[in-house]
């Protein structure tokens, strides 16, 4: 226990000792955030328009027609078993639904009732598709009906009011992540070879320092240096982009704690055999590029197939992106996302074993 | 029990024999050295001998256990100096000293150390602002670190300055006195003359001879030398038939005699000196030693 409180303390005075590593660690990422932040702020994009067709009518598809005509928006039509599960499970798709017996009110000079279905903790989308409508409105009016009969319109918000997810608040948790992964894949995995590649390890086997003790003191080193670069991030988000943090900060702990030791136990692995610094950094590589695709760092995972989803969801950057969004802007405690945390430390355990099992000192 | 058996011990790269088949044993309290030049073996060998690196066949006991099974004990009650020490560059040296320290049961203090190595001055300086003779002086340290009882060093007087390599030599000896026992190697033939109670001469992995260093120069029948200047009108007959001498030489002015009685023949050549009046300058006797004892057995000088 003293040898590896001793240890942990020595391996922190070597890394603050590093300018360079110092830089990486802690500049880099929030410049990025800030960067990424900056760019995307007010970027608005074509708004997703998911339209159910009750009525079937010539009247109806006449209307889709229109708004597909329109540039702001893109229309797709939904099947009835689609709309319900988007229903359930919104994103911030809005959704139009036509109801049955359109065409005959409009026919019959009364008013054509449509419902829009958005979704208010996701604000800004399914606002700016409604204003879009509204702004077509009388030209669709007057295209649909020639007696300008006014159409009934109706608003039914899915999400919970007052929140409203903006990308700043999508992104940050997935940039962390994203940082503290390459953090961790690559500072570790490249520090450990490198000091191989030295010969800077070959000392330690002569002594009676057993190899998982060592594993585990620079772990937790890493940890703090990680847990710092991830609370910094946080921090910055906050004062810079207003970041909306919901959860309690006791969940939040819990989440990136397991998130951090996964990818330092796999940055681990990485350099557990590894002779060279290039080795190394390809491993990681090899791990971070398919991660970082499938990590929902930048967009959600609702485009990939259905039959991939569950396994793309535990790979851990996007499970750890997936936790940290769903505890800091969803509020959730983390005893709610047992099955992810779970999932989390298997990897770290098969990790952490692979580590111990196949380190070398020179 | 002997501090270290080691038994038909062989090391192979790829198509290169580097150690061949070598027994030997170390007795407690001896100071034991390797000569041999380089590539003979010697790392190799003492590398195995730490656990370092595993042999391809034979047995080795350290203080009577099985270095295969008992490592982890082992460890305890060795030091090893290794040719090249690296450790961390940005480590202080008493961190280095006190991590190290770390790692065992029993330990020395960190003051005791640093006046040991006479590096008290740098005791705040980064590992890899030190001199190379001090970085060797630490690496000493960290191998003396745990108090062993066994201890190896491989050319541990490596690029240290004269007054340095003394203390490093006060300190081998006083570890003789504690009767610990120290496995080196050293390409300096004053170092293991002076040093060793015995010596095992290497050369392409296999060990030449082995014994005292002046039993090995006795048992070859190594010749004194007595080198002078000598003026032109010289009978060379009368040089041969001084006392002693079984060969000579004379290049130039520059003679060398050989001989079994260096004190006889140097006192008949005064004599024939003050007879004859000639003069002898610069009179050099040099007795044999392991160089020429090495350059004896394989026809190589020990540093090519
Ligand atoms: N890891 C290795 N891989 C391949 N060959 C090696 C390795 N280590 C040593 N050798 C070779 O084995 C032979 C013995 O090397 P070793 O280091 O034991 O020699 P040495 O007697 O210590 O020499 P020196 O006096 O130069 O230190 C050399 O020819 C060397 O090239
Ligand atoms: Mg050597």
């Amino acid at each position: 226990m003293k040898v590896l409180m001793n240890q942990v303390l020595i391996e922190m005075k070597l890394f603050y000792r590093e300018p360079i590593s110092v830089f990486w660690t802690f500049v880099f990422p929030a410049v990025l955030m800030i960067m990424i932040g900056w760019f995307f702020e007010g970027n608005v994009t074509q708004t997703k328009l998911y339209i159910l067709d009750e009525d079937q009518s010539n009247k109806s598809s006449q209307l889709i027609d229109l708004l597909k005509e329109a540039s702001e928006l893109k229309v797709k039509v939904l099947e009835r078993k689609e709309f319900e599960s988007k229903k359930k499970d919104n994103r911030g798709e809005l959704i139009l639904f036509i109801h049955k017996g359109f065409q005959e009110k409009i026919n019959s000079k009364q008013t054509g009732e449509l419902t829009f279905y958005h979704n208010l903790a996701y604000g800004r989308s399914g606002e700016s598709g409604i204003a879009v409508f509204y702004q077509l409105l009388p030209s669709l009016v007057r295209k649909l009906t020639r007696y300008s009969v006014p159409l009934n319109i109706q608003k039914v918000n899915l999400g919970e009011k007052g929140k409203l997810l903006r990308y700043i608040d999508f992104l940050c948790p997935g940039i962390i992540a994203m940082s503290v992964m390459s953090t961790s894949l690559f500072g570790v995995g490249i520090a450990i070879t490198s000091y191989r590649e030295k010969g800077q390890l070959r000392r330690f086997a002569l002594t009676p320092l057993r190899k998982p003790v060592f594993i585990l003191a620079h772990i937790i080193h890493r940890y703090f240096v990680v847990l710092l670069q991830a609370l910094s991030l946080i921090l910055l988000a906050y004062m810079f982009f207003d970041l909306k943090f919901y959860g309690s900060i006791f969940s939040f702990l819990i989440v990136i704690t397991v998130g951090l030791v996964t990818f330092i136990s796999m940055g681990f692995m990485v350099a557990s055999r590894a002779r060279k610094s290039e080795t190394a950094a390809a491993i990681a590589n090899l791990l971070f590029f398919p991660m970082l695709l499938l990590g929902g760092v930048y967009f959600p995972l609702d485009n990939i197939p259905e039959v991939f989803r569950p396994a793309v969801k535990l790979l851990p950057l996007a499970n750890l992106t997936e936790t940290l969004r769903q505890v800091i802007f969803y509020g959730q405690p983390f005893y709610q996302l047992t099955d992810e945390i779970l999932a989390q430390l298997a990897v770290m355990l098969v990790c952490f074993a692979v580590s111990v099992k196949a380190f070398r000192w020179e | 029990m002997p501090a270290i058996t080691v038994k038909n011990l062989s090391k192979r790269y790829g198509s290169l024999q580097a150690v061949d088949n070598i027994s030997f044993e170390i007795e407690r309290g001896e100071i034991f050295g390797f000569l041999g030049p380089n590539g003979a073996g010697k790392t190799t060998t003492l590398e195995i001998m730490e656990g370092l690196r595993k042999g391809d066949e034979g047995t080795i006991l350290i203080d009577g256990k099985q270095l295969s099974r008992d490592y982890q004990e082992i460890k305890e009650i060795i030091g090893v100096q290794l040719q090249s020490t690296s450790i961390y560059n940005k480590i202080k040296v008493w961190e280095a000293l006190k991590l190290f320290g770390s790692y065992y049961r029993h330990s020395l203090s960190l003051e005791h150390m640093l006046d040991l190595l006479s590096l008290q001055e740098k005791r705040n300086s980064y590992v890899e602002r030190l001199s190379g003779g001090q970085q060797q002086r630490l690496s000493l340290g960290l191998a003396l670190i745990n108090d062993p009882r066994i201890i190896f060093l491989d050319e541990p007087s490596a690029g240290i300055d004269p007054q340095a390599r003394h203390n490093l030599w006060a300190i081998i000896r006083q570890m003789k006195e504690e009767n610990r026992t120290v496995v080196l190697t050293t390409h300096y033939m004053e170092e293991a003359q002076e040093l060793c109670d015995r010596v095992a001469i290497m050369d392409k992995g296999r060990i030449i001879d082995m014994d005292a260093p002046q039993t090995l120069i006795r048992k070859q029948n190594l010749k004194s030398s007595i080198q002078f200047l000598v003026s032109d009108h010289l009978d060379i007959s009368s040089l041969k038939n001084l006392e002693g001498v079984c060969d000579l030489k004379i290049v130039n002015k520059n003679a060398t005699l050989f001989s079994d009685h260096p004190v006889k023949t140097l006192s008949s050549l005064m004599d024939l000196s003050r007879k004859k009046s000639f003069r002898v300058d610069q009179i050099v006797l040099k007795e044999p030693n392991l160089e020429d004892l090495f350059l004896e057995l394989t026809g190589r000088g020990l540093r090519e």
